[in-house]
């Protein structure tokens, strides 16, 4: 790879090479694809769907995006060749996943998920996939460093490539989920209802995976 | 001069709006809120003596001798068998039966004894119909009722089915209203019940109970709501639960068979549910549909069987009809409420146990009959279309009752014919079966000559009475009618004097009397009369079931342009800003803009101007009789005062937007604009960008969540998750900043804690929970005591700590916040009064529920009675002490800043009316006051972030920030918190358990503290129950945003009370803004959705409690202005000394 070397200085001065657009974007894709498969076209194959079996669908989905991700974004990490073991890398990413859990199924009930411990097990199996795909990333690339952290989500100012591989995705997991909840209450009794929605098969998941290939091919 | 003078504009401003919503709700609740007048009066038998029926000669009144009624049934039908009905046993002639005949008869002669009446609930006309009569393909779901196709195919004279057609709205209570009262239910019944939905109209049931007949129920528990105490034996069972297919169709099949056996009744209602529940659930199309049809198919076939048992001569049901029929229908999706054809189509299905001797002529089937299939048998079957406005009629003249004094329904003429003793006896006419017809047309002509005179009458007594009669126009078309149908050759006993005695000569000589011309002279007279009353019924109907287009269109446009009223206020609001802070001159200039905020001079001229030119046109219209113009035939056609009110309103909005300038106002307005502009760029930050774009884009989503049903069900989970959003932004802009991060996080977890606080089922009121348990079942004392124990526990956990922590909050705020001695003190001991009162009241029902102590009677009435009260008092007089020392005490503080001041008067009344507030809403109430407080408590504090946030960044840039605050808050930023601060209030409506439906009313709310019934008392406790907490508190506490944002910006300005209020009324339009906006998108949805199937159900009733919201809360804009500008202004004058 010929991008793979060339270097960039960053106004704060530190040096770190971007892994590339075609790095970048092929790496990117496998991560869409793993998830689309994983949501789609594996369930689809054992007669599982996203909304009769939510959280066999979920399973399924991580079976598959776990690995391409961590795999996906040590290889960017390598890439870049930043200056931490890569056992540290997948180590800080595979302990993050179980706080990112956590929080972000707390957002979720703080948005409205249902409380009862009935629903339980899907509001955490689906903010584990959320945190595969917005926490892991960042947990491998940056590390537990705050300022970082703080940089890319409260401020949303990436600086490199490698940070926006980062940022944008999980900004659109973010968004996408967001906007896939809002049509929940939708009882699809009216044409336009599933015109708007693109039949029931939607939810926020799919919506998700809509987003972050967006704002893939937007970037890149 | 000026700051007065600005304070009046403003005030006039708000009370320009009410004014404005008030009139577009009124015009479009007028023309889509189809409202009628529910009348007291009752038929009685001896009303029939003043209808012109029974011509000049007699007298039937209750007083009436037995003879003389004898005698008066001779001479209308000839025919004594006919005439002693409703023995015990038939009579085949009148013998001894007069006594009897005298107790039992009325209008018309009972038809048939005893009627089975199966009502099933959601029953498509195509699970009746024969499959063959519908275009395309048989359905699963057809021809499943096997058992009716086959009788009405068998049985031609005694089994029929009709197409029964239902009125919108399609809900079962309203349809079971409209079947026994015979009328059309509107959405808004205007009658004397208050809450409670019995009828109060006169109706068949209550007919039937006065008659003396009895009357059994079994199925629906929603008859036992419509009529508490008619029948005389009834086993409701529960209909509220949809997900139970089965327990009210068991238990109505449980107790169906063995009633049928007994003699003690005369009208047997079952009501079966399952259809409707199955609908509901699973739709039209499952196999649960198709299993439930099998299993009625075999209960009709059982219960024909057992009546068919009995019905042979002397049989206990040898005059009794079955009568299987829907309340409405359902579309595919189980839906119903609307009026498309699938659902207001429904089937009836009749059977007669005695096949009637005789048919119709075909001249008075042609007229009713519209379907004609062609069945697998050959023969021809006519399916015909049944009003079910006509049900109630037609039960009470078969019955032999009065007509429901409010019925607008006729007679059915083939049910009618379809009992068998409407016809005489074959002995009677012996082999002259053609003589049969013209007994039975003259019965009939009888029969329907009463129906038109009750019709008339009930038509007569609502115009005279209800507060919208109908229209003249076409009331007099009817009444011409009327005439017409009276005056038609119909008083055959009269013009045909053989008729009149035809008792004493032998049947064969007077049937050989009835000649064709007779036949078809009756045959014109029934013509007649149905017209009439076809046509009484289609304007009862145009009035009480068709929307009014126009109203509606000029009260929608209405509430547009008081939008648009709003919006040009708001940045004539801030364009006076502007021109405040950067003149340093405030004369001239300062004067004029504002003027501009509410010009009352001109649009005095442009209203009067209007005004005068339609009263002038308006005046050569009437003068000059001979201008028939279109237009002016269209003016006097319509409602002249409506329009000139419209054109009225419309000049005054016009006058208000159109700006007129001179040409050197308009150039210094331009040069300030640009430097206000310049500022603005400037000062316009990313995230007050960043806020203003989300808060009109959780406008937008919140206004078109309205478009759907669904939605509006779940509006308070799309409030929290709109909430939810904005929160999120500001704890980014807290982690941006660093600071008040807590505040942030706490704001999201009360966010959800408020929105689940009504799911726990802690919260729900002990009280129900101890007595339900006790009183149903005896329980050992121990376990009672254990479960005492957990109540208090309970109660301990969900009221009395927050209260205490709340009344903690409160006076530990209060020492800070109210500088005001006495108002300080009054806070400080009224607060722990009232609160201690609540807990004394609370607890004390909850003893006298569980009984485990016993309780002293006197105590008992303190607690419930008195200390409600004493909360309501000590409130109102804690409010209106502090109204009166902050306005008369303004003096002794001279020298607090205005801020100061407000927060002052807004803290102490928010703790007044706190106390009532959390009586109201029971013991969750306490719970969700300290939540909203705190939430509130932290969206006011993060209100500042973003100044904070602002100034830190200027403050990196090395910017002078002196002049950037200069320009107060940008209307982003106010609008952004309005919006927040309206989710938290719409939140706030639905947390406390509030629908936006009439059944989620809290009617109990109403009675705590009273066990009497006065209206308004009442009627004021329920609407502060409703509205306090969402509507009121929010108004009254809305300033709080402008002082919150005078803490972060340390802004010299705000020290000025001209200011300072121009601020507060900032803050009132933006709010007032996005009720209008959300109000009138509901208003929008509902003219869109006046179709729908849910429009009774759900949109209605949310445009009611929007349309009543808005005014609540523009009403309290008013008030709350006037309150805070006098403060304001008091101030000012003192400062001035």
């Amino acid at each position: 790879m010929a991008d793979q070397q060339k270097a960039e200085v960053q106004d704060d001065g530190f040096l770190s090479r971007d892994p590339g657009a075609i790095a970048l974007l092929s790496l990117q894709g496998l991560c869409g694809v793993a998830l689309v498969v994983g949501v789609k076209t594996v369930p689809a194959y054992y007669g599982l769907n996203l909304i009769a079996h939510p959280v066999a669908a979920i399973r399924c989905a991580l079976a598959l995006t776990l690995p391409t991700v961590v795999v996906a974004y040590t290889l960017l990490y390598i890439f870049s060749s930043r200056p931490r073991p890569v056992w540290r890398c997948i180590g800080s990413g595979l302990l993050s996943l179980p706080l990112g859990t956590v929080v972000i199924a707390l957002l979720a009930l703080a948005f409205g998920a249902p409380t009862s411990l009935q629903y339980a097990s899907r509001t955490l199996h689906w903010a584990f996939l959320m945190s595969v795909l917005v926490v892991l990333p960042a947990a491998i690339v940056l590390g537990s460093s705050w300022p970082d952290w703080q940089r890319i989500f409260a401020f949303t100012r990436p600086r490199g490539g490698l940070e926006r591989a980062i940022c944008i995705p999980a900004h659109g997991a973010l968004i996408g989920a967001w906007v896939g909840a809002f049509p929940m209450p939708l009882d699809w009794e009216r044409p336009w209802q599933v015109a708007v929605t693109n039949r029931q098969g939607i939810s926020d998941l799919s919506a998700v995976f809509a987003f972050s290939v967006f704002f893939h091919f937007f970037r890149f | 001069m000026m700051e007065g003078d600005a304070r009046c504009r403003l005030v006039a401003l708000f009370c320009y709006i009410l004014c404005l919503h008030s009139l577009a709700i009124f015009f479009f609740t007028s023309g889509f809120l189809l409202t009628r007048t529910e009348l007291p009066e009752f038929s009685t038998c001896s009303d029939i003596a003043k209808s012109p029926c029974f011509g000049e000669t007699m007298d039937f009144s209750g007083t009436v001798s037995s003879e003389k009624v004898t005698g008066n049934c001779d001479d209308i039908v000839g025919d004594k068998a006919f005439c002693s009905q409703n023995g015990t046993i038939p009579e085949p002639t009148g013998g001894g039966g007069s006594e009897d005949k005298l107790s039992k008869e009325c209008w018309t002669k009972p038809a048939i004894k005893r009627a089975v009446i199966i009502i099933i609930d959601a029953l498509r006309f195509d699970f009746v119909a024969p499959s063959s009569s519908f275009p395309g393909e048989s359905q699963p779901w057809m021809d499943k009722l096997q058992v009716l196709q086959q009788l009405s195919r068998e049985e031609n004279c005694s089994a029929r089915i009709f197409k029964f057609v239902a009125d919108p709205p399609t809900t079962t209570l309203q349809r079971l209203k409209g079947l026994t009262t015979g009328g059309l239910p509107t959405f808004v019944d205007i009658g004397h019940s208050f809450g409670a939905p019995a009828i109060v109209e006169d109706n068949l049931i209550n007919q039937l109970v006065r008659a003396g007949k009895k009357v059994r129920m079994m199925g629906d528990d929603t008859w036992m709501k419509l009529f508490p105490s008619h029948f005389s034996v009834a086993h409701p069972f529960d209909s509220f639960n949809v997900k139970d297919l089965h327990t009210v169709d068991d238990g109505v099949i449980r107790e169906i068979f063995p009633a049928l056996l007994e003699t003690d009744w005369n009208v047997l209602i079952g009501h079966f549910l399952g259809v409707d529940h199955v609908g509901h659930i699973f739709g039209v199309e499952s196999p649960l549909m198709v299993e439930k049809l099998e299993q009625y198919n075999r209960v009709i076939e059982e219960i024909v069987a057992v009546l068919k048992n009995q019905s042979g001569p002397g049989g206990l049901h040898e005059d009794t009809m079955l009568l299987v029929l829907g309340d409405h229908g359902q579309t595919l999706n189980g839906d119903h409420g609307g009026g498309t054809s699938e659902e207001v189509e429904t089937a009836l299905f009749a059977l007669s146990m005695r096949e009637s001797p005789g048919r119709l002529p075909l001249d008075l089937q042609s007229s009713t009959c519209t379907i004609s299939t062609e069945v697998k048998a050959g023969r021809s079957q006519c399916i015909t279309t049944f009003p079910q406005l006509d049900f109630a009629s037609t039960m009470a003249a078969l019955l032999g009752v009065p007509f429901p004094f409010g019925s607008v329904g006729r007679v059915n003429t083939e049910l009618y014919a379809l009992a068998a003793s409407t016809w005489p006896l074959p002995s009677e006419v012996g082999h002259l079966s053609e003589a049969l017809v013209p007994v039975w047309l003259e019965r009939f002509n009888h029969v329907l000559c009463m129906n038109s005179w009750q019709v008339k009458r009930y038509l007569d007594a609502y115009t005279a009475s209800s507060i919208r009669g109908f229209p003249s126009a076409e009331f007099a078309h009817v009444q011409s009618l009327y005439d017409k149908a009276q005056t038609s050759p119909h008083f055959l006993h009269t013009d045909h004097p053989r008729l009149k005695r035809n008792d004493s000569g032998s049947d064969l000589s007077k049937f050989n009397e009835y000649s064709s011309e007779t036949v078809t002279r009756l045959i014109d007279s029934i013509q007649s009369n149905l017209v009439y009353l076809l046509a009484a019924a289609d304007l009862a109907r145009t009035q009480w079931t068709q929307f009014e287009d126009e109203w509606m269109v000029i009260g929608l446009i209405l509430l547009v342009t008081s939008m648009v009223i709003h919006g040009v206020a708001l940045s004539r609001a801030m364009r006076l800003t502007q021109r405040i802070l950067l003149s340093e001159d405030r004369d001239s200039e300062v004067q004029n803009r504002l003027h501009e905020l509410f010009p009352l001079r001109r649009m005095l001229l442009a209203c009067g101007g209007v005004a005068v030119t339609a009263g002038v046109i308006w005046g050569l219209q009437m003068t000059i009789r001979w201008l028939k113009s279109p237009l002016a035939a269209a003016i006097s056609h319509g409602q002249t005062n409506i329009i000139i009110t419209a054109l009225i309103l419309i000049a005054s909005v016009v006058a208000y937007v159109m700006p007129i300038y001179g040409v050197g106002q308009v150039q210094s307005d331009q040069s300030v604009l640009g430097r206000g502009q310049t500022i603005g760029t400037s000062s316009q930050d990313q995230w007050t960008c960043v806020k203003s774009y989300m808060a009109v884009l959780s406008v937008g989503l919140h206004a078109c969540g309205l478009l759907s049903n669904s939605y509006i069900l779940s509006e308070g989970q799309v409030v929290c998750f709109l909430l939810a959003t904005s929160g999120i932004l500001y704890l980014r802009q807290a982690i941006q900043s660093g600071c008040k991060v807590p505040q942030a996080i706490l704001f999201l977890i009360l966010n959800a804690g408020m929105a689940s606080v009504g799911l726990f089922e802690i919260f729900k009121d002990p009280a129900t929970i101890a007595s339900s348990s006790l009183i149903d079942d005896y329980v050992p004392a121990s376990y009672s005591l254990q479960q005492f124990v957990t109540l208090a526990c309970a109660a301990l956990i969900t009221t009395v700590l927050p209260l205490f922590s709340l009344a903690r909050l409160i006076l530990r705020r209060a020492r800070t916040i109210l500088r005001l001695q006495s108002l300080y003190w009054a806070t400080a001991v009224t607060i722990p009064l009232a609160y201690s009162l609540l807990v004394i009241h609370w607890f004390t029902m909850d003893l006298v529920s569980s009984m485990v102590v016993e309780i002293p009677q006197s105590v008992k009435e303190f607690s419930r009675l008195l200390c409600p009260q004493l909360v309501y008092l000590v409130s109102l007089m804690l409010l209106i002490f502090t109204i009166i020392s902050m306005t008369l005490n303004a003096r002794g503080n001279v020298s607090t800043s205005y801020r100061d001041h407000l927060v002052e008067g807004i803290v102490s009344m928010l703790a007044g009316i706190s106390g009532t507030i959390i009586l109201l809403l029971g013991r969750k109430g306490p719970t969700i006051v300290l939540l909203a407080v705190l939430e509130v408590w932290c969206l006011l504090d993060l209100q500042g972030v973003e100044d904070l946030n602002q100034r830190k960044k200027e403050a990196d840039k090395g910017l002078d920030h002196q002049d950037e605050h200069l320009n107060g808050r940008s209307l982003g930023s106010y609008f952004g918190a309005a919006v927040d601060w309206n989710l938290v209030a719409v939140q706030l409506f639905f947390c406390t358990g509030h629908r936006c439906t009439f059944d989620g009313l809290h009617y109990t709310a109403a009675f705590v503290g009273f066990d009497e019934f006065y209206f308004y008392r009442q009627g004021a406790l329920l609407a502060a129950d409703t509205f306090g907490s969402s509507h009121i508190l929010p108004v009254i506490g809305l300033p709080l945003l402008v002082t919150a944002a005078a803490v972060a910006q340390s802004n010299p300005s705000f020290s000025d009370g001209s200011f300072f209020s121009l601020e507060v009324a900032k803050v009132y339009l933006c709010y007032g803004l996005v009720r209008t906006i959300l109000t009138a998108v509901t208003t929008v949805c509902v003219t869109l959705q006046r179709r729908h199937l849910m429009v009774w159900g759900l949109f209605a009733p949310k445009y009611v409690f929007d349309a009543l919201g808005l005014l609540v809360i523009d009403g309290f804009i008013v008030i709350a202005a006037i309150f805070y500008f006098s403060l304001f202004s008091r101030k000012a004058r003192l400062k001035m000394q």
